[in-house]
C-alpha cells in the first residue's frame, strides 16, 4: 500500500461517495463529480478510481437490490470506511495546516 | 430528469465483448452501470448515439484492473522452457537415437530442398521475359488423310508478314533463322583476321525480336541495334571470348562471319547480357534477317512458302486473346498454298504455344532446340520429394514409438503427479519440434553442400536460394507442420499410457495397435524403397543397353572430322583426302553431309514411283560419297554400294529396310527392281541396307534414304585400326590445317559423339541414382534404429537364452527373421507397383531392354541383402555380448 496517501481524482471520488451516502454507486458518483466539478468523467475512470480505493482500504461495498434501469444487474454501492474518514480527515487537516501557513502578502502579490 | 427512462436492448456485440474479457466479479457492476447510462442516453440522444457510447464505455474498461487472464502465457512459457531443457536432456542422453532422428530426418528434407530447386528452375523457363505471357511460337500441324503427321514450327519466309496482315491479334511478329551448320567467326582489326573460332548458336533475327524478348544491352540500343543490315548483336560471353580485355568498347568493331549462309563482315552494334540457363533458345550473334533473305535459295520465285528453313514468335497484343488470334491464323496455309496441300492430301493447321511453356509442354513431336524438359519429370521429382519426406518423418514416429518402452516410467510418473494426457502430449510435441528444428538447419546446410553436384549431375547450374519465397514458405511449412505430422501419433501413443501399467514397466502388450502400425510403416519404406532400387536398376541398365547396343553401324573406331567452313575448294578436298589415306592406321576415308548422332541432312516426302501423291510419305535423306557405307561398317544386304565411277544421278539411292516396308517395295531384293519419286524426282534404288539406329535409341527405325555426293565439306570420318589412333590424331590434325588453313579443327571418336545423345537420359539416371541412395540410407537408418531398439528391450530374454546354451548364430536368426519378413512383405506389395513405373519408362525408347524377371530379382535380393546386414550390426553384437552382463543389469 502507498500508505494513506492518495490522488486528487481519488480524493475526489472518496469525498463523493460520502456526500451522496448511502446512494454512491458507479453511476451516481460519475454523474455528481461531473456535477460539483463541470469536468466530463468516464465511467471507466471512476470505476479505475474506485478500484485503487478499495484495494487501499478506504471503501467497501455491498451489492444493492436489482433493477430494471440496468438491464436487471444490482447496483454496487460504495461506503467510507473509518480508515477512508481517518484518511479524509487526515489529508483535510494537512492542507488546513498549509493554509494558515500562507501570510495574507502571498495572495495580495497574486490578485495585483 | 423527468423523463421516464426505459429499458434498452444494448447493442450485442460490444457486450459480448465485455462480458469475455471483464473479471467475473466486476462484471455485473460494470455491466450494469454501463447499462444504466446507455439507457440514459438512449432516452436523451437517441439511439445511435447511445449505441456509440456503449461501444466506447466497453473500449475504456478494456484496462488491466478490468481484464481477465486471458493469455496464461508466462506460465506457457515456462512449461515449454522446462519441456525444451527435458529434450535437450533427452537428446543428450540418447546420442544414437537422435543422431539417427536428428540426421534421417535432415537428409530427407535436404533431399526435398534440393529437388524444390531444380522444379522451380524447371518452371521457370522463360518467365524473365517482360512480355512473356503475350509471347508466342506458332507451330504448324498436319494431318496427311486424316493421319497425324505431327507438329513442326519450320515454315517458309512468307509465313511471319502474312501473320502481320491477316491477323489483327498479333501486334508484332520476327522469323528466326538458324545459322545451319555454324560459322567461323573471327575478329577483323585493320583488315587482319584475328583467331577464329567456330560458332554454332546464330541466329537471324528481325528488329522486333529484341522487342519481344527481354534483352539487357550492356553496350548498344535495343531499339536500333538490328536496324542495319550490317550489324551484329553479341552475348557478354561471347565479347569476353573475342575481345578479352578490351572489352569496354566493342561497339563499331568488325566481325568476320563465314559460314553458308551469309558471309562478310559485320559491325556490332549491341552487347547483351547472356540470357539465363532458364531459356528455351541460347544464342551467341544476332544478325539480322535482310542478310539471309538475300540468298538466292530465298529470293527465287516460289521459295517464299517452300523452304521451310524459318520459324516465328509473335507478340499479340495485350487485350487479344490466344484463341481469337490462332482462330484467325488455323487455316492460313490453305490461303496460300493451297495447290500443293491438296495435292498432297495434307491439312495443315496454324497454332501458338506461350513460350513459357515450350520447356515443359512442348507441342512439337520432333526436336525441340536446347534441353527438353518434361512436365512429367517435374510430377516426377515431386513424387520422389514427397516419398522422402514421408520415408523420414516415418522413420521418427517408428524411431519415437520405438523408444515408448524407456519413456514408460517417465510418463507413468508424470500422470501419477497429475500430469494430464495434453500436458503431455505437449512436452512430447516440444521434442519432436527441437528434433525438426535441427534437422532443418542441418538440411539446409546439406543442400548447399550437395547442390553442386546435383547441378553437375543435371547439366543445370542451380544455386541455392533459400529466400526465395517458395522455397521459405516450405521451409516455414516444414517447421510448423512437420513436428505435428512426425509428432502427433508418438505424442498420442506415449501419452496414453496406463498409469500404473506404465509404472510396472509392462505397459504395452505385443498386440498392441502401435506395433502394428510401425510394422506397417516399415513395409511401407521398403515399399518405396524397392520401388526406387528397381527403377535405378532399370534406368542403368537401359543406358548401358543404350550405349553398347549394337547399332548397326561400327561407331568405335571411326574418327568423325567437322568439314571446314572457309577455304573450300574440292583440290584442297581432295589432296587432304589423298594424304590422309595414305597414314598408315586409316583404313578408310569418307565425306558426308552428316555421321550417326548428327540428324538427317533433309526430310522430305517420297512415294513409290506409279503410285499418286497420296500416298506420299515422309523420308529423311543424309548425303554421302562412294566409301562412306563401307567407314562405318553399314551392311548393304541387296543391291550394291554406290561408286565413284559413276555421276550423281546414276547412282540412284540406297534404302533401309523401313524404306523397303514403309512404301510396300515387296523384299529387299524386289526393291531392286522398283523406283522412288523422292520430292519429285524419279531414281532408282542401286541398294538396300540393313536397318541401323542413325539416331538414339528413343527412336525407332524410320525410312532412311542414302543419296551420292562425290565430296562433301561438312564431316569427313576415318576408320582408324585401334593401335594408331594417337599416329593418326597428330597427322590429321596437320594434313587438315594444310588443306584448310584458317579453320579450327575438331574431332571426336563417333561412339562418344552419338552416346552424347543420351546426355538428358544419363542426368535423369544420375537424379534417380541420387535420390534413391538416400531414400534407401533413411530407410535402413530406420531399421537400424528400430533393431538396436526391439534388442535392447529384449537383452534380458537374450541373456537367458544365451545361458539356456542357445547358439549366436540361433540368436541372430531369431531376431533379424521378423524385421527381413517385414522386407518379403515389402517386396511383395512393389512387384506390381514397380512393374507398372518400369514399364511406362521403358515406353520412352523404341528400343528396351525390356521387362525381365532380372529387374525385380536383383533389387529384392539386393535391398534383403542391405536389410540383413543393417539388422544383424544390431542382432549379432547383441547375440555376442556377454549373458551375464545382461542379466544383472535391473
Amino acid at each position: 500500500m502507498k500508505g494513506t496517501n492518495i490522488g486528487e481524482f481519488e480524493e475526489l471520488v472518496l469525498l463523493t461517495i460520502g456526500a451522496l451516502h448511502p446512494q454512491a454507486y458507479g453511476v451516481s458518483i460519475k454523474n455528481e463529480i461531473a456535477a460539483f466539478t463541470g469536468r466530463s468523467v468516464t465511467l471507466s475512470t471512476v470505476h479505475s478510481a474506485l478500484n485503487r480505493l478499495e484495494n487501499k482500504g478506504l471503501v467497501t461495498n455491498h451489492m444493492g437490490e436489482a433493477t430494471g434501469k440496468r438491464g436487471g444487474k444490482r447496483k454496487k454501492y460504495f461506503i467510507i470506511t473509518s480508515f477512508g474518514v481517518k484518511t479524509l480527515t487526515e489529508a483535510r487537516a494537512q492542507r488546513e495546516a498549509i493554509w494558515n501557513l500562507i501570510p495574507d502578502a502571498a495572495f495580495k502579490v497574486n490578485l495585483t | 430528469m423527468n423523463q421516464t427512462i426505459q429499458d434498452h436492448r444494448p447493442p450485442r456485440l460490444p457486450q459480448r465483448f465485455l462480458r469475455w474479457y471483464c473479471k467475473p466479479e466486476l462484471l455485473e457492476d460494470i455491466e450494469g452501470d454501463i447499462h444504466e447510462d446507455f439507457n440514459k442516453r438512449h432516452t436523451r440522444s437517441g439511439k445511435r448515439q447511445a449505441y456509440l457510447y456503449y461501444f466506447l464505455d466497453v473500449i475504456r474498461f478494456f484496462r488491466p484492473f478490468v481484464i481477465k487472464k486471458l493469455f496464461k502465457t508466462q506460465n506457457t512459457n515456462t512449461m515449454f522452457k522446462l519441456n525444451t531443457v527435458i529434450a535437450f536432456r533427452h537428446l543428450a542422453k540418447n546420442k544414437l537415437y537422435s543422431f539417427i532422428n536428428i540426421t534421417g530426418l535432415a537428409i530427407g528434407i535436404a533431399a526435398c530442398l534440393i529437388i524444390a530447386h531444380y522444379v522451380i528452375f524447371q518452371l521457370s523457363y522463360d518467365k524473365f521475359h517482360e512480355n512473356a505471357d503475350r509471347v508466342y511460337r506458332v507451330h504448324n500441324n498436319t494431318l496427311q488423310n486424316g493421319e497425324d503427321l505431327g507438329t513442326g514450327f519450320y515454315s517458309g519466309y512468307a509465313l511471319g508478314p502474312s501473320l502481320i496482315r491477316d491477323v489483327p491479334e498479333i501486334e508484332m511478329q520476327s522469323r528466326v533463322h538458324p545459322y545451319y551448320g555454324g560459322a567461323v567467326v573471327n575478329r577483323v582489326v585493320d583488315s587482319v583476321s584475328m583467331t577464329p573460332f567456330r560458332e554454332q548458336d546464330i541466329l537471324f533475327v528481325e528488329p522486333a525480336f529484341l522487342q519481344m524478348f527481354t534483352f539487357n544491352f550492356l553496350q548498344g540500343n535495343h531499339n536500333t541495334a538490328l536496324n542495319d543490315p550490317s550489324s551484329i548483336v553479341i552475348t557478354e560471353s561471347t565479347m569476353r571470348k573475342y575481345f578479352g580485355k578490351e572489352s569496354d568498347r566493342v561497339i563499331g568493331q568488325i566481325l568476320n562471319v563465314n559460314g553458308g549462309w551469309a558471309n562478310g563482315n559485320y559491325l556490332i552494334s549491341g552487347v547483351v547480357e547472356d540470357f539465363p540457363a532458364n531459356s528455351h533458345f541460347q544464342f551467341d550473334f544476332l544478325l539480322p534477317i535482310e542478310r539471309v533473305l538475300m540468298r538466292n535459295q530465298y529470293t527465287e520465285e516460289g521459295t517464299d512458302w517452300g523452304w521451310t528453313n524459318f520459324y516465328s514468335y509473335v507478340m499479340l497484343s495485350p487485350q487479344s486473346t490466344e484463341a481469337a488470334a490462332e482462330a484467325k491464323m488455323a487455316d492460313l496455309m490453305h490461303t496460300y498454298t493451297p495447290e500443293d496441300l491438296e495435292a498432297d492430301g495434307l491439312k495443315q493447321t496454324l497454332s501458338l504455344q506461350n513460350v513459357p511453356d515450350i520447356h515443359l509442354r512442348s507441342e512439337i513431336t520432333g526436336d525441340e532446340f536446347g534441353t527438353v524438359g518434361s512436365i512429367n519429370s517435374v510430377y516426377f521429382m515431386v513424387i520422389i520429394a514427397v516419398f522422402i519426406l514421408l520415408i523420414a518423418w516415418i522413420n521418427f514416429i517408428n524411431l519415437s514409438t520405438a523408444k515408448a518402452t524407456e519413456r514408460s516410467m517417465e510418463v507413468g510418473i508424470k500422470k501419477a503427479m497429475g500430469a494430464l494426457k495434453p500436458q503431455l502430449m505437449s512436452q512430447f510435441l516440444t521434442e519432436s519440434f527441437w528434433v525438426n528444428l535441427f534437422a532443418i538447419v542441418l538440411a539446409i546446410g546439406l543442400t548447399y553442400t550437395f547442390m553442386p553436384m546435383l547441378s553437375e549431375a543435371l547439366g543445370v547450374n542451380l544455386v541455392v536460394d533459400i529466400t526465395n519465397p517458395t522455397i521459405l514458405g516450405a521451409l516455414g511449412v516444414l517447421i510448423l507442420i512437420g513436428p505435428l505430422l512426425a509428432g502427433f501419433y508418438p505424442a498420442l501413443i506415449l501419452s496414453s499410457f496406463k498409469t500404473v501399467t506404465a509404472l510396472k514397466g509392462r505397459f504395452v502388450s505385443k498386440k498392441s495397435h502401435a506395433f502394428s502400425v510401425r510394422k506397417g510403416l516399415v513395409v511401407f519404406q521398403f515399399v518405396i524403397s524397392t520401388f526406387l532400387i528397381a527403377g535405378t536398376f532399370t534406368v542403368s541398365r537401359q543406358l548401358s543397353f543404350m550405349q553398347n547396343q549394337d547399332t548397326g553401324i561400327d561407331m568405335s573406331k571411326t574418327l568423325a572430322i567437322k568439314g571446314p567452313d572457309t577455304n573450300i575448294s574440292l583440290a584442297s578436298f581432295e589432296s587432304f583426302k589423298n594424304n590422309m589415306e595414305q597414314v598408315a592406321g586409316v583404313e578408310a576415308f569418307s565425306s558426308s553431309r552428316s555421321i550417326p548422332g548428327n540428324g538427317y541432312n533433309w526430310g522430305t516426302e517420297a512415294r513409290r514411283s506409279g503410285t499418286d501423291r497420296s500416298n506420299s510419305g515422309s523420308v529423311n535423306v543424309t548425303w554421302v560419297d562412294a566409301t562412306f557405307l563401307n567407314t562405318y561398317g553399314i551392311e548393304v544386304i541387296a543391291g550394291r554400294d554406290f561408286t565413284e565411277a559413276q555421276r550423281q544421278a546414276r547412282n540412284g539411292m540406297i534404302i533401309n529396310e523401313a524404306t523397303v516396308e514403309a512404301f510396300g517395295l515387296g523384299s529387299p531384293e524386289k526393291a531392286l527392281t522398283e523406283k522412288i519419286i523422292l520430292s519429285g524426282d524419279t531414281m532408282a534404288i542401286r541398294g538396300v541396307v540393313k536397318d541401323h539406329n542413325w539416331q538414339s535409341l528413343h527412336k525407332a527405325y524410320g525410312p532412311a534414304i542414302f543419296l551420292y555426293r562425290f565430296a562433301s565439306a561438312d564431316f569427313f570420318s576415318v576408320s582408324v585400326s585401334p593401335q594408331n589412333t594417337n599416329k593418326v590424331i597428330s597427322e590429321l590434325e596437320k594434313q587438315f590445317d594444310i588443306a584448310f588453313p584458317g579453320n579450327p579443327v575438331e574431332y571426336y571418336f563417333v561412339d562418344d559423339f552419338f552416346n552424347r545423345q543420351y546426355k538428358e537420359d544419363l542426368a535423369f539416371a544420375n537424379i534417380f541414382k541420387a535420390f534413391s541412395a538416400f531414400a534407401i540410407f533413411a530407410a535402413c537408418m530406420g531399421l537400424f534404429g528400430l533393431a538396436s531398439y526391439s534388442v535392447v528391450q529384449k537383452a534380458k530374454e537374450i541373456g537367458i537364452r544365451r545361458v539356456l546354451g542357445a547358439s549366436g548364430t540361433q540368436i541372430t536368426f531369431l531376431f533379424s527373421k521378423r524385421y527381413l519378413l517385414l522386407t518379403v512383405i515389402a517386396n511383395t506389395i512393389a512387384i506390381p507397383i514397380t512393374y507398372f513405373g518400369i514399364k511406362s519408362w521403358l515406353e520412352n525408347f523404341a528400343f528396351s531392354i525390356g521387362i525381365t524377371a532380372e529387374l525385380f530379382l536383383v533389387p529384392m535380393v539386393l535391398l534383403l541383402v542391405i536389410a540383413t546386414l543393417t539388422i544383424s550390426f544390431q542382432t549379432v553384437r547383441a547375440a555376442m555380448a556377454n549373458p551375464v552382463k545382461n542379466l544383472r543389469s535391473e
